[in-house]
């Protein structure tokens, strides 16, 4: 036994570094107990399996630049390595990195799967079902109770208050994902038309659970439950866990929902916002049908102006005319009259309803006429006379003809003759002709 | 007409009175179609209204029977 003498300093200062360096980095699987996250960002904590218990702490720097969260309960794998609070000469697992225990062998199973039913053709977006737009019953598959059910019934009955088909099942453990597919294929089942309509097949399906850890959500990750929603018939929504937590049904539905209550909005038209459409149309209809009215009274208004009015107002115009040429004519009239009274007036002055003076004026009128008539004759007569050929004989001139009576007016026609006669005012006589000579010749 | 618009479904509905509302919007119609089209288009959106006001929201439960056989008892209906 050595006498070297230990402060307590340096005695806790040789058990950290003993600690630090005869164990190294080491890689350690526990259960997380105790958990106290610290002001400070540190985490304290205990990590514990059936037989023994350690301390340990996480540094904030290394929490944050973890992916996932400490929680009691958690089994996890993490690596580190031993230490010693000096101070307190307390030892501890100072963690470096976590992940939790046997997550790792899981998730490399669902990649596995994943891809072979992607294979298969199970997640291809050509074979998504289309929502229907006005479900008339929505299938829920969920618990039947806790907060999803309530939230799905909540929203659709905010938004579109619809039938509601619950077909309760289990949706975490060991009986979920064979519930849950039963429950798919006994939606499917349901008749589509049946006598009593309470229990007709819906028209979507919703499967659906809250948030939870990695493992709760496994039966939405199992094969028969992806399986089943591939081969229903009735399209499916999926809303499993927080947004953040992606299931393999998730891939297969025809619809993922971040949240149940999203799933109920998707399921569901919005009514408030159907009524204002239908406000809209109804707007649109009464002002098309007003627009095309009021179009219509505008062509009739146009016709009515355009082809009666102008076939109106060209007769108006006709009417005018006739009827201007008729005022012109009575006044020509009148004024023919007016004028042949005053040159009567003038001629004798007469009372204009003295019926004796009237028939006086009548009778020198007709003497006029009489008188006129005569001498008009007298004239025409002179005239007469006066174109008389006698008229002309008298003043000296004679003509000839043959004793046949045709004129002879030449000398030429004279010598075809040997006798004519001369025609003179006072009477005729015979000529005879001794030679055939001409007046020009006798005369030259 | 009316009968025959008191059958239709909503999405039905709703969709004929889209169509009519555009084709009346356009406007070249004769005053009888368009007549004909407004007056369908009044039955159909209170065809429509009616619907939208009438839905109710009526939650039913299925139990599916222990032993396994394919009958589905409604366990209860609950007006919400």
């Amino acid at each position: 036994m050595t006498e070297e003498e230990f402060t307590v300093s340096r005695l806790s200062a040789l058990i950290k570094r003993s600690l630090e360096t005869n164990f190294g980095r080491i890689k350690l699987t526990a259960e997380v107990s105790a958990l106290k996250i610290h002001s400070s960002g540190h985490a304290y904590f205990s990590l514990k399996d059936e037989g023994a218990v350690i301390d340990a702490i996480c540094w904030r720097s290394t929490l944050q630049r973890l992916q996932h969260q400490l929680e009691n309960g958690l089994k996890i794998t993490c690596f580190g390595k031993v230490s010693s609070y000096q101070m307190q000469s307390k030892y501890q697992f100072v963690i470096e990195k976590f992940e939790p225990a046997g997550i790792g062998n899981l998730l490399k199973l669902l990649a596995e799967r994943k891809q072979k039913l992607a294979k298969e053709g199970l997640f291809d977006p050509n074979l998504k079902k289309r929502i229907p737009k006005f479900p008339k019953i929505i299938g829920v598959i969920t618990s039947p109770t806790g907060a999803v059910i309530r939230d799905i019934v909540h929203r659709v009955k905010q938004r579109f208050p619809t039938k509601i088909l619950l077909w309760p099942v289990l949706v975490q453990g060991n009986e979920a994902a064979a519930q849950i597919e039963k429950a798919l294929d006994g939606m499917n089942s349901l008749p589509e038309n049946p006598s009593n309509s309470e229990n007709s097949r819906p028209d979507v399906l919703i499967v659906a659970r809250g948030g939870g850890s990695f493992e709760d959500l496994m039966p939405f990750n199992e094969e028969n439950v992806v399986r089943a929603v591939f081969r229903s018939k009735i399209p499916v929504i999926s809303a499993v866990g927080h947004e953040t937590d992606t299931t393999l049904i998730d891939y297969v539905s025809d619809l993922r929902a971040p949240t149940p209550t999203a799933a109920a909005e998707f399921a569901t038209p919005d009514r408030l916002k159907l009524l204002q459409d239908l406000e809209r149309f109804s707007f649109q209809l009464q002002f098309s049908a007003y627009g095309i009215l009021k179009r219509s009274r505008l062509r009739l208004k146009a016709v009515d102006s355009l082809n009666i009015g102008w076939f109106l107002s060209e007769r108006k115009q006709r009417i005018d005319l006739v009827s201007e040429r008729l005022d012109k004519n009575i006044w020509n009239f009148t004024t023919q009259k007016k004028v042949q009274l005053a040159k009567l007036q003038l001629t004798k002055p007469v009372f204009k309803y003295n019926l004796n003076e009237l028939s006086d004026k009548l009778k020198f009128a007709f003497v006029d006429i009489v008188k006129n008539s005569g001498h008009r004759l007298n004239i025409a007569v002179n005239n007469l006379e006066s174109c008389s050929y006698l008229n002309i004989l008298r003043k000296g001139f004679s003509w000839a003809e043959t004793s046949d009576r045709n004129p002879i007016s030449s000398v030429k026609e004279a010598r075809n003759f040997t006798k004519f006669t001369l025609n003179f005012s006072d009477g005729s006589l015979t000529v005879y002709t001794k030679q055939q000579v001409s007046l020009w010749e006798s005369e030259s | 007409m009316k009968k025959k618009i008191e059958k239709m479904e909503f999405e039905e509905s709703i969709s004929e009175l889209e169509r009519i509302t555009s084709v009346l919007g356009e406007g070249n119609l004769s005053l009888k179609e368009a007549s004909d089209l407004y007056t369908k288009g009044i039955l159909l959106r209170d065809h429509c209204k009616k619907i939208l006001e009438e839905v109710e929201l009526k939650l039913s439960q299925i139990s599916p029977n222990n032993n396994e056989t394919a009958n589905i008892v409604v366990k209860g209906e609950t007006e919400l």
